[in-house]
């Protein structure tokens, strides 16, 4: 059970405060409602951009990294589908260096010519390192383009390609940041060893200021359920044929989300899983194999890929994991074999709590969702799944056409692309 | 009106203050040492069981990882499915790793569910059997893991490091090639687990929410008797010659190139050594380092850059590492360059040196933060034979040191004249 108290500000900037004395450290998370979906078509990546830019000094701070530093903290952020989220951690004793910092960027950035200059750069190749210059980096461009037509989830966080990155300008920074960059559009959650008084104090001197900003009200282009199977096949220079199969899933404020991620658990979940048993270990057709969500907020993917042994053939591979899902269709699983699931759930969350900026973020995200309590529910939602559930989850899950399958082929001939 | 120009007060206390919590220590009945560290509200904690049995063990490449994975995979009374069913089921897990020097394999588990996990742990610990069938299984992953690999450019650049730092005869430096997957047997593991595997070589790390009852299932699983095994065989060990080598691993078609740079250096038992870790932390352990500043802030060569130390139990290396566009290589290594040598001849400004100064504590409160943190960096010690005086002797020179000693640790230690460099991509 985490504890937490709840505040407003008069400008909209809500506040979540968990307080533990097992720590001597206080994290921060700051989350701001703005992902990679909300961006437009021709300038994908730009939401991740602007991420490395909130730490290219601010109106009245020169470097964000120097100042926490010499608080004796750390931070990072990363940019996601849904949301852009700042983390960091420093002693208790120099919170209030971290309201400063924090308030600092959201008031207003410096907009300096030369870091936007330096950060494309430090983008593309950020975007290098982890999509070209890897083996099976390109997947995600693929398989999110296959399974997308409409909603925004059909690129990645980096973005589409290079070019629009490149292409930035400062009047897109600062419209950016006046949009989606303001309290009304941000949540703040404090935890560690603090006072709730002293924290709530800090955010109406630091944030209280902030003009509120407007509302981001989303409206997003829903993706229409698809109809008929699709397949793409890639050759790349890799050691290995993969394969990628996905289907569209529920939200993540839906039941049927938890039952997914039961199912992916049933099928993937541990050496003593489904496909892991039966594909890896008894009929070795896969080197390795994984189930799991994209676990986004609108629908998203039920992903199940893994990597060929040598000499089997992609049809195999493909109709022995279509046979065990067919499994699940027809049979729900064991009273027992559910439990197992559900208690790995238990065992994972009280593990994730151990961690003060753990528990920061989840406040955050629980409160992105609607609803604070979800952090002390979220087991509940798991816990309620019945064999039954799986089954129905099961066979509306893994229709025929909700498929897409990406066979990336293995081609020792041709440089990566 | 609030001026946000002022900065706010911060104060972080002296780390001479910190006080460092001990573990208790207790004896198994079998004799193995154990440690416990509690601490937390949740009822879970972590049961770590540490051998020396890491790669300079081993008599050939992937013996000591291939041991260490399996152990997992068959014991004489339980098979593979069954212990991951039991463990799944009760919703732990393990973790498990080698390093050069040790093996680490270790079980986290909610306390209610310890009669049914530890059983299993401790069964799979001292009386695995390692099938071949499975051991063909990880053989056949691992080989396609390596050609994966070998199409990083960091991994290849990484691969080749410390063999040319230590020479391929010394323990720390051998190499994984194609040929190790083929010289490698099921044999090679047991009779490594024979050696490498006793109680007489073993050391346990209990940390969390300690449950009285996780001692006594210990004590009442570890088999109190063994067939004799023989010693553990200690690794000949040897000073390796600290000479400049360079090696450039050309790879065509790629649009970034991987860069380690390093040399030898002294270790943890040295008395300049926390001297030494403090002039590496101000080149590239941390955000706001020089090599970070220059490299990627300023120039945006690349997504990061870093150098940090490696101290092993009986030698140490410090290294530096990026990948970088592939066509500003050369202009990266000059960078790097001109950094270490900026760094033995200009000195600190107040400011830097207060920066790092205040970074450090603050790294150094985190790295002590709660009981399985605690127990790394007990672990940490008790691998190297060092103790809290170690920590002492950091936190110290933390506090003390000026930025004249810098220099003279910059100019003794990191001179860009006595790198070897380690190329993957195009140069």
């Amino acid at each position: 059970m985490i504890h937490y108290t709840e505040h407003l500000l008069s400008n909209g900037l809500r506040l979540l405060i968990h307080r533990t004395t097992d720590t001597p450290m206080a994290a921060v998370n700051l989350l701001y409602n703005v992902g990679s979906r909300d961006e437009e078509p021709d300038r994908t990546g730009f939401a991740h951009l602007f991420e490395h830019l909130m730490f290219g000094g601010s109106e009245n701070i020169s470097s964000y990294d120097r100042a926490l530093e010499f608080a004796g903290g750390e931070n990072n952020a990363f940019t996601g589908n849904d949301i852009t989220n700042y983390y960091l951690s420093l002693p208790a004793s120099n919170l209030e260096t971290a309201f400063w910092l924090e308030s600092d960027r959201m008031l207003n950035l410096a907009f300096s010519p030369k870091s936007l200059e330096v950060q494309r750069n430090v983008v593309i190749e950020e975007f290098k390192q982890r999509y070209l210059n890897q083996p099976y980096g390109d997947v995600w461009h693929l398989l999110r383009e296959a399974t997308y037509k409409v909603h925004p989830y059909q690129w990645p966080t980096i973005g589409k390609e290079t070019g629009p990155i490149a292409e930035a300008t400062i009047e897109e920074v600062k419209a950016f940041h006046n949009r989606f960059y303001t309290p009304v559009n941000a949540i703040m959650a404090v935890a560690g060893n603090v006072d709730p008084k002293t924290v709530v104090a800090l955010a109406e001197k630091w944030f209280g200021p902030i003009p509120s900003g407007k509302p981001y009200s989303r409206n997003l282009p829903q993706e229409p359920a698809q109809t008929a199977r699709r397949e793409r096949t890639v050759e790349r220079d890799v050691p290995a044929n993969a394969l990628f199969m996905a289907w569209h899933m529920a939200e993540r404020k839906d039941q049927r989300y938890y039952t997914a991620d039961l199912i992916s658990d049933i099928l993937a979940g541990g050496d003593s899983s489904r496909l892991t048993q039966k594909l890896v270990k008894e009929q070795p057709l896969f080197s390795d194999l994984s189930a799991f969500l994209t676990g986004d907020d609108d629908p998203g993917l039920f992903v199940i890929s893994g990597r060929l042994n040598e000499n089997i053939t992609f049809e195999e591979a493909e109709n022995a994991v279509t046979h065990e899902i067919s499994q699940l269709i027809q049979t729900p699983p064991p009273e027992k074999e559910l439990q197992k699931t559900k208690n790995k759930i238990e065992s994972m969350l009280l593990f994730s709590q151990l961690k003060i900026t753990t528990i920061a973020l989840n406040l955050c995200i629980a409160k992105q969702l609607g609803d604070t309590s979800r952090i002390n529910t979220e087991l509940d939602n798991y816990l309620r799944v019945t064999p039954a559930m799986i089954r129905q989850e099961a066979a509306l899950l893994f229709r025929p056409e909700n498929t897409t399958v990406i066979y990336y082929k293995k081609n020792n001939t041709a440089p990566h692309a | 009106m609030l001026n946000r120009k002022i900065i706010p007060q911060t104060t972080i206390s002296d780390l001479r203050n910190l006080h460092l919590p001990q573990p208790e220590f207790y004896r198994l009945q079998t004799g193995i040492p154990l440690f416990t560290i509690h601490g937390g509200s949740e009822a879970l904690c972590k049961i770590e069981f540490v051998f020396d049995a890491g790669a300079a063990y081993q008599s050939k490449p992937l013996v000591a990882s291939f041991t260490n994975t399996l152990l997992k995979d068959g014991t004489t009374t339980r098979s593979s499915l069954e212990i991951s069913e039991t463990l799944d089921y009760y919703g732990a897990y393990l973790e498990y790793y080698t390093t050069p020097d040790t093996a680490v394999i270790a079980l986290y588990s909610l306390n209610k569910h310890l009669h049914h996990t530890v059983p299993v742990f401790i069964d799979l610990i001292f009386h695995a059997t390692f099938p071949e069938q499975e051991f063909r299984l990880l053989l056949d992953q691992q080989i396609q893991q390596f050609q994966i690999n070998n199409k990083k450019v960091q991994y290849r650049a990484a691969k080749r490091f410390k063999p040319l730092l230590f020479g391929k005869s010394h323990p720390y430096g051998q190499e994984v090639t194609e040929e190790s997957f083929r010289i490698i047997s099921a044999e090679d593991l047991r009779s490594f687990y024979a050696t490498c595997y006793t109680p007489d070589n073993a050391r346990v790390i209990i940390s969390g929410n300690i449950d009285r009852n996780s001692v006594s299932l210990l004590n009442r699983y570890i088999p109190v008797t063994f067939e004799e095994r023989p010693k553990t065989k200690q690794p000949e060990y040897f000073t390796p010659v600290s000479d400049v080598h360079s090696e450039i691993i050309s790879v065509e078609h790629v649009v970034q190139s991987a860069i380690q740079v390093g040399s030898l250096t002294i270790n943890r038992d040295h008395q300049e050594y926390a001297q030494v870790e403090f002039a590496c932390t101000v080149l590239g352990g941390y955000f706001g380092s020089r090599l970070m500043k220059n490299i990627r802030e300023d120039k945006g060569y690349t997504y990061g850059i870093g150098a940090r130390m490696v101290p092993l139990k009986n030698g140490a290396y410090y290294t530096i590492a990026a990948e970088v566009a592939a066509e500003l290589t050369q202009a990266t290594l000059s960078e790097i360059r001109k950094e270490m040598k900026r760094l033995r001849t200009e000195a600190l400004s107040i400011e830097e040196l207060a920066l790092v100064k205040n970074y450090l504590r603050g790294t150094l409160l985190r790295s002590f933060d709660g009981p399985m943190a605690l127990a790394e960096r007990f672990r940490e010690m008790s691998d190297a034979g060092l103790d809290n005086r170690y920590y002492q002797k950091v936190f110290e020179t933390i506090e003390t040191i000026s930025a004249q000693e810098i220099l003279y640790t910059a100019e003794k230690y990191f001179h860009e004249d006595r790198i070897s460099i380690v190329i993957a991509g195009r140069k």
